[in-house]
């Protein structure tokens, strides 16, 4: 009998297999068949195949080999280390479930059914890089799901050649491969509670062993800014989902609109606040767009070290970071006041998009506006817009086009858009996406 | 070439009024018919709606092809082809005009200092930019664009009613009309911008099949909204600066807004008007380019696409530049000129002339087709 010390359950071996052979009053004429018949363990595998046999190894299941026999027996004793289910880490809510997915791809999957208990809930299972051999499943609601969507993602996924895969990010990297793009095509989640929801809405949940973060394609520009309590909180008079979309707006504009008012466009400014804003530009040395990146600069390395710190730490981080910086650094001539509270007001309305890589994605974009209104002013932030929204109008998230419902122009879905109209209207109407031309060609 | 069936009809009517408005916001309001101008808008719209109605009747009796097919179909394979190559330096010409147009605004209004080169050369760095995206991502993005600019223009009526700039007296009374001044500036407002609407046909071709019927209906709304639009703006542009003085400005409805001050603290609101006029010009560049290139490249279709691009685009820069030499001179070339020399039989008079044919066509085909029973 072989098994791994490390990843095989001892009390299962000692009660199920070893137990009930011992107990054999006589050795058997078939020694194979009575003992699969023996053994009390319910997944029971005939193995001939030496490589085979080492990969059941790997897998946390034990090896009964007999003398004489040309094949073993391979039994499920696997016993992956595990976290408990806690609450969802970087997607909190104050309302509804709270439960989070573990590391351990079974239990997520029996998380989400606990959610669909539906007989069309298919699960598919592909075993991707060679190296780590990781589980990867699709999970889809036969029924609602559009299946030329499907068979592109279930390419895609067959076609990632990582040799190792850690991490459902890796994943998600290899397959929005194609697209150069800050925006990400892929939603990740850490909520049974979301994933559900987006399966009855005909998408294609992707688990990873391994990985607490379960994939969802494809993935609208509009999904980043829905955060699951806008379903559990009553929808009247709701208006957080327009402030969220409102404060990304600004969070990219503010600094550029701030730069190209102050260098090119004073006489739009009214002159009170133009004559403060002078007056203060007086005892500041640097140029007004080298402060500004500067300061963003610094912005960024406050939050990147404050993800890193011991807890002990932050309290005296945040007190040095914020308010002896950003206070004394003005108090001494080093910035303009007026350009502190125009980058901090950026970040703090950065912080209100409930997708967290979606605030990194617009990070790049804020430094080529600002660029860009140094430049040319007002007249540049148009500029960048118009190409922007046409990069966005241009993505397709696996086929389906990014700023879908909103452009193209879908009617129906646009109830669960900006403002979320009543569960009733929203919920039993199946949803339909609009595909790309590449699956269009695809199919043909 | 062959259309493929990519866009929609609502994002197609978003760039339609985007289109109109374009430049006709900054320069085709022409109040020289002062009192009367924004009847002559109501009126220029409703002949815009007819000249659409004959594009619209080319393309649909025409196998839903673009204008190089129409124009071929109907006039000859060697007659046809120089129509339309005629009709491909038109668009470029076009393109041109309101890209010289655009330079001098953004030259006028925001960046007093900067050489015209750059502003020329940045808005078509982005139009190139748009078509090597495809037309597909540039009429998605109209509907996003397209509804921002609503939100602004609706807005302008609100303010300068309510901020106490419009003054009655001005307007009063209100049917006081020069019929020979209206008849005099209506063609120039019938084919600028309405006229320029042609190059629409190279764009409905590749509408979803679904989509087709609607055309006319959703264009029809579109117009009758766009032209109520215009003819409120110059009607509230003459209230506040008054019909004498108005037909004056260059700009007058930036002038109009500029007085408008709410609440004694937001000033200046004709930043919007500039943002609404930089997204108008911007589409209306890239529309005429995209029908000018693809318009060549059905046309010429032995010769390699990619130069083809190239190649217009390069023409559509260097046009801009040599009658552009003073923003009066090239207003008056503009709105004198243009409309009748080149407007007038392009966009007019040739598709009115199709129509007749591809109607006697229909007429003998229908004919035809009923003798036999």
């Amino acid at each position: 009998m072989v098994y791994l010390d490390t990843i095989a359950d001892k009390k299962a071996i000692q009660e199920h297999i070893l137990g009930p052979i011992l107990k054999l009053d006589h050795w058997p004429k078939k020694p194979i068949q009575q003992i699969e018949n023996t053994i009390e363990i319910s997944k029971i595998k005939r193995i001939s195949d030496l490589g085979e046999a080492v990969n059941e190894l790997s897998n946390g299941n034990t090896l009964i080999f007999i003398d004489g026999a040309d094949s073993c027996i391979s039994a499920d004793t696997a016993d992956w280390k595990d976290r408990s289910l806690s609450p969802p880490q970087s997607q909190r809510v104050l309302k509804g479930p709270q439960i989070g997915f573990t590391e351990l791809a079974n239990n997520n999957i029996s998380l989400i059914k606990r959610f669909i208990k539906n007989n069309q809930l298919s699960i598919e299972d592909q075993t991707v890089g060679e190296e780590t051999s990781t589980g990867v499943f699709l999970l889809f609601l036969a029924d609602k799901t559009d299946h030329d969507i499907l068979n592109h993602v279930r390419n895609k996924v067959k076609s990632v050649h990582l040799k190792s895969i850690l991490d459902s990010s890796y994943i998600q990297e290899s397959i929005s491969e194609g697209q150069i793009t800050p925006f990400p095509l892929v939603l990740t989640t850490e909520r049974p509670d979301v994933v559900a929801g987006h399966l009855l809405e005909g998408k294609i949940a992707i688990v990873c062993d391994g990985s607490p973060d379960v994939l969802i394609v494809p993935a609208l520009f509009i999904q980043f800014f829905h955060s699951p309590e806008d379903y559990y909180e009553s929808s009247m008079f709701d208006f957080t989902r327009l402030i969220r979309i409102l404060s990304f707006v600004t969070s990219i504009f503010l600094i550029p609109f701030y730069i190209a008012f102050v260098l090119f466009h004073q006489e739009l400014i009214p002159s009170e606040l133009l004559v403060s804003l002078a007056a203060q530009r007086q005892i500041v040395p640097l140029p007004l767009v080298i402060e500004v990146i500067l300061l963003m600069v610094i912005f960024e390395v406050l939050l990147e070290s404050s993800i890193r710190l011991p807890t002990g730490i932050m309290l005296a981080f945040s007190i040095i970071g914020t308010i002896i910086l950003g206070q004394s650094a003005a108090e001494a001539g080093i910035v303009q006041l007026s350009t502190l509270v125009v980058i901090s007001a950026t970040y703090v309305l950065n912080f209100a998009i409930p997708v967290h890589p979606f605030g990194n994605a617009i990070k790049g974009i804020r430094y080529i506006l600002v660029f860009l209104a140094s430049t040319f002013g007002l007249y540049g932030i148009i500029l960048g817009t118009i190409v922007l929204v046409n990069h966005l109008a241009s993505l397709n998230s696996f086929g389906v086009p990014y700023l879908s419902p909103i452009s193209p122009v879908k009617k129906a879905d646009l109830k669960d858009t900006f403002i979320r109209f009543s569960l009733k209207k929203i919920i039993n109407s199946t949803k339909r996406y609009d595909k790309d031309d590449l699956l269009k060609n695809s199919r043909k | 070439m062959e259309n493929k069936p990519i866009i929609g009809i609502i994002e197609t009517m978003f760039a339609m009024l985007l289109f109109l408005l374009g430049s006709s916001v900054i320069l085709g309001l022409n109040l020289t018919a002062e009192k009367a101008s924004w009847i002559v808008s109501l009126a220029a719209g409703g002949a815009g709606l007819l000249l659409f109605h004959i594009y619209v009747y080319l393309w649909k009796n025409n196998d839903y092809g673009n204008l190089a097919l129409i124009l071929k179909k109907n006039m000859g394979k060697f007659l046809g082809m120089a129509a339309s190559l005629l009709y491909v330096l038109y668009f470029a010409y076009l393109a041109s005009r309101v890209l010289a147009d655009f330079t001098m605004f953004i030259n006028s209004t925001l960046l007093y200092t900067m050489s015209p080169f750059f502003i020329k050369f940045s808005i078509f760095l982005v139009v190139a930019y748009t078509y090597v995206k495809g037309l597909e991502a540039f009429i998605r993005s109209a509907v996003i664009i397209g509804s921002v600019t609503l939100l602004f223009i609706l807005l302008i009526p609100i303010w300068i009613l309510i901020s106490g700039t419009f003054h009655w007296e001005y307007i009063d009374p209100i049917f006081d009309m020069d019929f020979n001044n209206i008849i005099k500036v209506l063609p120039t407002m019938v084919t600028f911008p309405f006229g320029e609407l042609i190059a629409f046909v190279m764009i409905f071709p590749y509408l979803n099949h679904e989509h087709r019927s609607a055309v006319s209906k959703n264009g029809n709304m579109m117009i009758i909204f766009f032209t109520i639009l215009l003819s409120l703006i110059s009607f509230l542009t003459i209230g506040v600066l008054h019909p004498e003085l108005a037909k004056n400005y260059t700009f007058p409805i930036i002038n109009a807004i500029e007085g408008v001050t709410l609440f004694d603290f937001i000033k200046r609101l004709d930043v919007f008007a500039v943002i609404i006029i930089i997204f108008g010009g911007y589409f209306k560049i890239a529309i005429f380019t995209f029908a000018s290139i693809n318009l060549a490249k059905t046309t010429m279709n032995k010769v390699k696409p990619k130069l083809l691009t190239v190649s217009i685009l390069m023409v559509i820069l260097l046009l801009s530049y040599p009658y552009a030499e003073n923003l009066s001179q090239h207003l008056e070339v503009g709105l004198k000129y243009v409309p009748l020399l080149i407007h007038l039989p392009l966009a007019i008079l040739l598709p009115i002339f199709i129509m007749f044919i591809t109607f006697v066509k229909k007429r003998r085909r229908n004919s035809r087709l009923s003798e036999p029973s």
